[in-house]
């Protein structure tokens, strides 16, 4: 109930559109018989505050770089996720180690296709005193015997014949310099490429270069053509 | 509430807070310093403070600086220094003479009509909402909000 004693509240809410409808019906049965506080009310809502336009500042030094924010939920859902993804390249890259390398490999040539390798070095004529040790030719001049004899034979053999390192399993490596490579050869000791080749059962090694190759391959040849 | 809607709740309500502010404190200083130490301390509960009710948060921390600190300068004896730097504040916004009166008039309202009279007329808050943000019934805000207006309206007139 409105008495003189309460009035403020209820004009204020009145006046605000605070009250429901049987509420402003009572307030305004009090109205008509207080005539006076219709004057204060409008008065009263006359009175209105206002602020100037004013810009808040240092704005931009309460601002925050702006960061990726999660949640925890999808803060522990990212971080199953990454470990998922984790675990896969792991797998993956396992998976991958056993599998062969594509390196290309070399078959290291066989002890069965190999006979002999012929040092091209050990066969060239003698020069000065540059290598006196191993370039030895026999001449006649020097009254040895000549290309082609059993002595000249066995000297070969003694001193520009050397045989390849065993090869002691079937297991391919990996190809290491120095290690040499097979091509089909003819059945004569020939020159290819500046080197001397010498067929081993259908295999060929070759070794270093050949500095006066045509007169000592020629001997070469006609001592692997004579007869035992 | 993440960063960016802290940084929009800057940006959107910052010139409100330090409106309203201002018209409490009666100086740019004072206004200025309680909207900063609001958003400052906003932003270390931010994590917390649900962005869809974060009007109603920023106004409740502010007023209840600004009620802190009206409470602090009473205590005090305020020096002839002062009323001058205030004085001066408002001088610095166009039509200072009508904000001046006005001012003058708010400055002579106990603080809770104050506060309640700028949260209705410069943010528009119903009678429900400036009950929940004050700790008042709702007859009693409207008791205070008449009793307000009456004042305002005589001390303006005085003024004049």
């Amino acid at each position: 109930m409105i008495t003189m004693d309460n009035y403020e509240g209820w004009l204020m809410r009145y006046a605000d559109g605070e009250l429901n409808d049987a509420e402003r019906a009572e307030v305004e049965r009090f109205l008509q018989g207080h005539p006076e506080l219709q004057e204060e009310l409008e008065e009263v809502c006359s009175v209105k505050v206002t602020a100037p336009v004013s810009a808040l500042p240092g704005k931009e030094a309460l601002l925050h770089k702006e960061g990726f924010y999660l949640s925890p939920v999808w803060r522990a859902a990212a971080a199953v996720a990454l470990l998922m993804v984790a675990g896969g390249i792991t797998m993956l890259l396992n998976n991958r180690s056993e599998e062969k390398p594509l390196v290309a490999k070399v078959e290291k040539p066989r002890q069965e296709h190999i006979d002999t390798i012929i040092k091209v070095s050990s066969l060239q004529e003698p020069k000065a005193a540059s290598s006196p040790d191993r370039v030895h030719t026999p001449t006649a001049k020097e009254g040895r015997p000549l290309m082609g004899t059993p002595e000249v034979r066995q000297e070969c053999q003694e001193v520009a014949v050397e045989v390849s390192p065993q090869c002691d399993s079937d297991e391919i490596d990996e190809p290491r310099r120095g290690d040499t490579a097979t091509i089909p050869t003819p059945t004569l000791p020939h020159i290819r490429g500046g080197m001397l080749v010498v067929e081993t059962d259908g295999l060929v090694q070759q070794e270093a270069q050949l500095a006066d190759a045509p007169s000592t391959l020629e001997k070469i040849q006609e001592f692997f053509m004579r007869p035992e | 509430m993440t960063t960016r809607e802290y940084n929009d709740c800057v940006r959107r309500y910052g010139d409100d807070l330090y409106r309203f502010a201002l018209r409490y404190a009666g100086e740019t200083m004072a206004a200025e310093d309680a909207v900063q130490d609001t958003f400052v301390l906003l932003w270390e509960q931010h994590r917390e403070v649900n962005a869809d009710k974060v009007k109603g948060w920023l106004i409740r921390i502010l007023y209840r600086r600004l009620i802190d600190e009206h409470r602090h300068e009473t205590v005090k004896m305020r020096n002839e220094k002062e009323e001058m730097r205030k004085e001066e504040s408002w001088r610095q916004h166009e039509g200072f003479e009508l904000h001046d009166a006005l001012q003058q008039a708010l400055n002579q309202l106990p603080e809770q009509q104050r506060i309640l009279l700028l949260m209705r007329d410069l943010e528009g808050y119903d009678y429900a909402e400036m009950a929940s943000q004050t700790g008042i019934s709702v007859d009693q805000v409207g008791v205070y909000l008449f009793r307000a207006r009456r004042t305002m309206k005589k001390l303006m007139e005085d003024y004049r």
